[in-house]
């Protein structure tokens, strides 16, 4: 098992002033996964995806990871805010270096790990080209798409369905929801414009 | 295998998938269109209801009241609403949540005296209902387009699950204008309650 999966959860709460509460945490390999079902743009092509991302990025995660909400009333949406940095910077006024905040759409709560739409969170381990757009408050940045904005260039194996009831079934998937084939067309458009 | 090459040969792999195109699935009916989990046929059949000022004050009353008419009106399936009460078990809300989708639902059960989040294979207690309207401003969602969020939400809330978008059905997920269940979504309601 590898490693990353092996470690207990933990968290290190660094708290910093005007910024989110920033935990560094892995998920447990025991957690119970839980993909809820969103409505959503479907990208048919990387150039429909690309009208919505005024920043794409090639990026590896830094290895921290908080929680951060949006409220309305007494509605939570949750998501983990991750860090990483940008390796190249294929569009968007970022730079290469800089430290991004990207919201992804999955975290791990009440003793399961949540995703929208089979969403794997990313790892140490990948190269991501990552579509993104500012949240609205300008706080952070948040994947165009959901699962179509996040391609791991370090994984060749194409994307299928997984009903995943433990998060150790996960090891190695970037995706495992139903839109497989969708996402396998979208990915090999990226990785052609994207992956040289 | 040298860096260039390895890029070179997952691009043809990808390339490969792409041109093989993509395989559509057939409607889905019966079981097979619901989650594992969900509310219980007697919740169904009277279920609470409570709307946040937020939904009717970002423009999405209108579908709400639609979309409970829909579901509440089919014939031959026992769903019903009632009004919110103490404890409501189906709340609709409606704001920015950041992501980037347009809706979606978040299920819960009961925990002691408090509601913690269920898995779509679990038995559900209550039911938020999220309409994430940033995202649908961002995207340029039409009136339309919005009313099938609304309804497609409330479509969830039951427990159905998405449906292949070569069907006929308002649980795809995507930019589409139905405004009500179909047919196909009707007779899985009427086989399910």
């Amino acid at each position: 098992m590898k490693k990353y999966l092996a470690v207990a959860f933990a968290a290190t709460v660094l708290s910093f002033a005007g910024v989110s509460a920033v935990q560094t945490y892995t998920a447990s390999a025991d957690l119970t996964v839980s993909s809820v079902e969103a409505d959503y743009v479907v990208f048919n092509s990387l150039e429909e995806m690309e009208k919505y991302a005024p920043i794409v990025v090639e990026a590896k995660f830094n290895g921290k990871r908080g929680l951060k909400e949006w409220k309305v009333g007494e509605s939570v949406q949750k998501a983990s805010e991750t860090f990483v940095e940008i390796k190249k910077v294929h569009k968007g006024d970022v730079k290469k270096g800089q430290t991004l905040n990207v919201y992804e759409p999955a975290f791990t709560g009440d003793g399961l790990y949540q995703a929208i739409e089979g969403y794997n969170l990313m790892d140490e381990k990948g190269k991501y080209v990552l579509f993104l757009r500012p949240d609205m408050n300008g706080e952070g940045y948040v994947l165009v798409g959901m699962y179509q904005g996040k391609h791991d260039l370090n994984i060749t194996e194409a994307a299928t369905q997984v009903n995943a009831h433990s998060f150790s079934e996960l090891e190695g998937k970037e995706y495992f929801g139903d839109m497989a084939g969708q996402f396998n067309k979208l990915k090999g458009e990226v990785v052609a414009k994207y992956g040289k | 295998m040298s860096m260039k090459n390895k890029a070179l040969s997952l691009s043809v792999a990808m390339g490969m998938m792409a041109g093989a195109g993509i395989a559509y699935a057939a409607p889905l009916s019966g079981s097979a269109a619901f989650f594992g989990g969900g509310l219980s046929a007697t919740e169904v059949s009277s279920m609470s209801y409570y709307q946040d000022a937020s939904v009717g004050n970002l423009g999405y009353g209108t579908f709400a009241s639609d979309a409970k008419a829909d579901y509440d009106g089919i014939s031959s399936a026992n769903i019903g609403y009632t009004s919110a009460g103490s404890d409501p078990m189906i709340r609709a809300f409606a704001g920015n949540y950041g992501l980037d989708f347009a809706g979606i639902i978040d299920p819960f059960k009961r925990g002691g005296t408090s509601y913690v989040s269920a898995g779509v294979n679990e038995g559900w207690d209550m039911v938020q209902i999220r309409l994430n309207d940033y995202y649908m401003d961002y995207y340029g969602y039409s009136t339309a387009n919005r009313h099938k969020t609304t309804v497609h939400e409330f479509g969830h809330s039951l427990g159905l699950m998405h449906q292949d978008s070569a069907t006929d059905s308002v649980m795809k997920q995507g930019l589409y204008t139905y405004t009500n269940p179909t047919s196909l979504d009707i007779s899985n309601l009427q086989w399910k309650y």
